[in-house]
């Protein structure tokens, strides 16, 4: 933009201010661009338009304009181009594993003193795994929202029918592969009900990392660490590896999208799969769905979170931002939360939700509802939460996806990740050794 | 014996195309059966005696996801406008660079060739900051602006224009025709195949796009039938819900059908009628 046309439009802007001064005394009420991304189909932005029409007629001073903004990938680049073009939305929700990148283009900023102020948040409520991506220069930059974790579903008939205790799923590796071979039914060659799927994914690969005792991503606040080629890294693929190897998954690369459905369908008496999957997964399952903590490896059980958060945007006017939060504040307030976590199935993000209805007497109803809650003691924070984090993930998952398809080693397949890896974040500006 | 093999020779080319017709069929019989069919019974297997158990709920649900009728008003307003501009664009600049003489031609023509390899999306940035700067997002003018000087368009115009007979130019021209009378009632009646592939080209290219609309529109006035559709192929998150995802799938790609359906006679048959002698 050239600076003529800069000045032009500050000369417009002064004349408008004038002209609001001059011309009308009645306080307007202050509109929010409110960008929001869907990661589950259905209903959802119904339901957060509905949300933000309750906020718009139980505040008169601040009007929210909630705008859709598709997936997280199309909504991140959307933001990306906002802050760039010096027209930043004011309040946004972008995925916890960004907070790096918006800091880094100088789009967002640190929500302490509105968390210490007087309408200020218990922060201390929501739990611990969902704030680990929240933080950076031990500044919190964003309020959780739509949060997910990774669980293990079992169906509870074929559990039945092979003779195991469909209360007691696997609680360790060795066990899903134990059971797992159970589960596994064959008409000759052909099998027609696998034993357990694991879908093809970075965000399903960390979890196993963890269990086998070092995550894939950094814990703290180190915006340029991956750890991909540790041996327990390593460890963690050849097991998943092996699940194939022993006839208990079905070979090569396993979609996120495929797995509800062959769960549904019966050819996969166990999926590994995201908590936003619960509810379709009860409504469409002709038999008794089970839920469980994912098993656990040699370091214990263990889980990674996702999902996105709100975020402030940095260049508007100090009202706005102000307005933003009193919109925050509102749409987590432990009722509003809840009901959110019922429509959508994402885990409520704060204790005090759990403990207040609606959610409290849903969690009564649906038992399966609470597994992920209680799973989030094991949880640690999102990987990759990195400068180039969405490049990180492809990296990752075709390093996962060569070794189910049995092209390389877990250790080939995982050293050159580490290095393309590497390269990724030198771009970004790390400093690796 | 011979009246045998002809027939043979006949029947043969349909069977093929029957074949390689059945096979582009399937996932549109899919498509169709995942949306009138119960997700459960869809996914539980067993012949799918889809006319028995026919379900509308998911048409239901999907219809209420998203304001379709105001976005296909959108869709319609944004494509056949787009194409509108377009036509005239194409035909002036192609005409241009095929017929008249002017210093630079080869350059600008190099110029159009190589926005042809350039990939839409790799300039998604520098539009939006354009459209920041004009005042246009969230407008119709804002989601067509990109697309107005289509490199391709140009490109087919120009060649096909350069195949017009010289005699036909001259023979206006000796009556005194000026150069858009010229365009107008001698290239433009004998380059219809051209500007009707290049038409359905643009129409389906830009029915059904997303992410460039998607990024510069807020508002349901202008926002199009893709970014509905959005809302319902979301499964980042969980696995996709087939019933809803078809539906919308449906409720998107028909009337497009129905377009390529009704405009393949005329489709062909003008491609016949332009034939120059």
């Amino acid at each position: 933009m050239s600076s003529k046309s800069m000045s032009f439009r500050l000369i417009v802007l002064l004349c408008s201010i004038l002209l609001l001064i001059g011309g009308t005394s009645a306080q307007e009420p202050i509109t929010l661009q409110f960008f929001y991304p869907v990661g589950v189909a259905g209903p959802l932005a119904q339901a957060i338009d509905s949300y933000v029409a309750e906020f718009n007629a139980t505040h008169d001073h601040i009007q929210v304009e909630p705008i859709f903004t598709g997936g997280y990938a199309e909504n991140m680049a959307r933001a990306t181009a906002a802050i760039l073009s010096g027209q930043p939305p004011d309040v946004a929700i972008l995925l916890g594993i960004d907070i790096y990148t918006l800091i880094q283009l100088e789009g967002i900023i640190p929500l302490d003193d509105y968390i210490a102020s007087e309408n200020g948040l218990d922060i201390d409520d929501f739990f611990e795994a969902f704030m680990a991506n929240n933080i950076a220069d031990d500044q919190v930059w964003s309020i959780p929202w739509q949060r997910s974790t990774p669980i293990l579903y079992y169906n509870k008939d074929a559990f039945a029918e092979v003779g195991l205790d469909p209360e007691t799923p696997p609680a360790t590796w060795d066990e899903l592969v134990e059971f797992g071979k159970q589960l596994v039914v064959s008409d000759g060659d052909n099998v027609t009900r696998w034993g357990v799927e694991v879908p093809t994914s970075f965000w399903i690969f960390a979890n196993f990392a963890i269990q086998a005792g070092q995550h894939i991503g950094s814990l703290g606040d180190d915006p340029c660490a991956v750890y991909l080629d540790t041996p327990e890294a390593i460890e963690a693929l050849a097991f998943l590896r092996r699940l194939q190897e022993e006839g208990v998954m079905p070979d090569g690369a396993n979609a996120w999208g495929t797995a509800p459905a062959d769960f549904i369908a019966g050819a996969a008496a166990m999926i590994y799969h995201s908590t936003g999957s619960l509810s379709t997964l009860l409504a469409n399952s002709p038999f008794e769905v089970g839920t469980a903590f994912m098993p656990a490896g040699e370091a214990g059980y263990g889980a990674n979170v996702g999902g996105g958060n709100y975020y402030i945007m940095k260049d508007i006017a100090p009202e706005r931002q102000d307005a933003a939060w009193e919109f925050i504040r509102w749409m987590v307030r432990p009722e509003q939360i809840g009901q959110w976590g019922i429509d959508s199935g994402y885990v409520a993000p704060r204790n005090a939700a759990w403990e207040v209805d609606p959610l409290m007497s849903y969690a009564a109803e649906v038992p399966q509802a609470s597994t992920a809650r209680f799973q989030l003691e094991y949880a640690v924070k999102e990987f990759p939460a990195t400068y180039g984090g969405q490049e990180i993930q492809v990296i990752t998952t075709q390093a996962i996806e060569a070794v189910n398809t049995g092209e390389q080693s877990p250790a080939d397949a995982l050293a050159a990740a580490q290095e393309r890896a590497n390269d990724v974040l030198t771009q970004n500006g790390c400093e690796l050794e | 014996m011979n009246a045998q093999k002809r027939k043979w020779r006949e029947i043969l080319p349909i069977l093929s195309l029957a074949f390689f017709g059945l096979i582009w069929l399937v996932p549109l019989f899919w498509t169709l059966a995942a949306a009138f069919v119960p997700t459960t019974e869809l996914l539980n297997g067993g012949p799918i005696v889809w006319l028995q158990s026919l379900h509308f709920g998911a048409f239901e649900e999907a219809w209420g996801v998203a304001p379709f009728p105001r976005f296909y008003l959108n869709t319609i307003i944004w494509v056949f406008g787009l194409l509108a501009i377009q036509l005239v664009t194409i035909s002036l600049a192609g005409f241009a660079l095929a017929r008249l003489d002017f210093r630079g031609k080869d350059q600008v023509f190099f110029l159009f060739l190589t926005q042809l390899m350039v990939p839409a999306t790799v300039l998604i940035l520098p539009n939006y900051q354009t459209l920041v700067a004009l005042g246009w997002l969230d407008t119709y003018q804002g989601m067509m602006a990109p697309y107005i000087a289509s490199a391709f368009g140009t490109f087919l115009m120009r060649q096909a224009f350069k195949q017009v007979p010289k005699e036909l130019e001259e023979a206006a021209r000796s009556d005194g025709a000026s150069w858009l009378q010229v365009l107008w009632h001698v290239f433009l009646p004998v380059t219809r195949a051209p500007l009707l592939a290049f038409s359905i080209v643009s129409i389906t290219y830009h029915w059904n796009e997303f992410l460039w609309p998607l990024l510069i529109t807020s508002s349901v006035e202008t926002r199009p039938l893709t970014v509905g559709l959005a809302l319902l192929v979301q499964s980042s998150e969980i696995g996709a819900q087939w019933d809803q995802l078809s539906a919308g799938t449906l409720i998107v790609a028909v009337p497009i059908l129905i377009l390529i359906a009704l405009v393949q006679k005329q489709f062909t048959n003008s491609f016949l009628s332009s034939g120059i002698k």
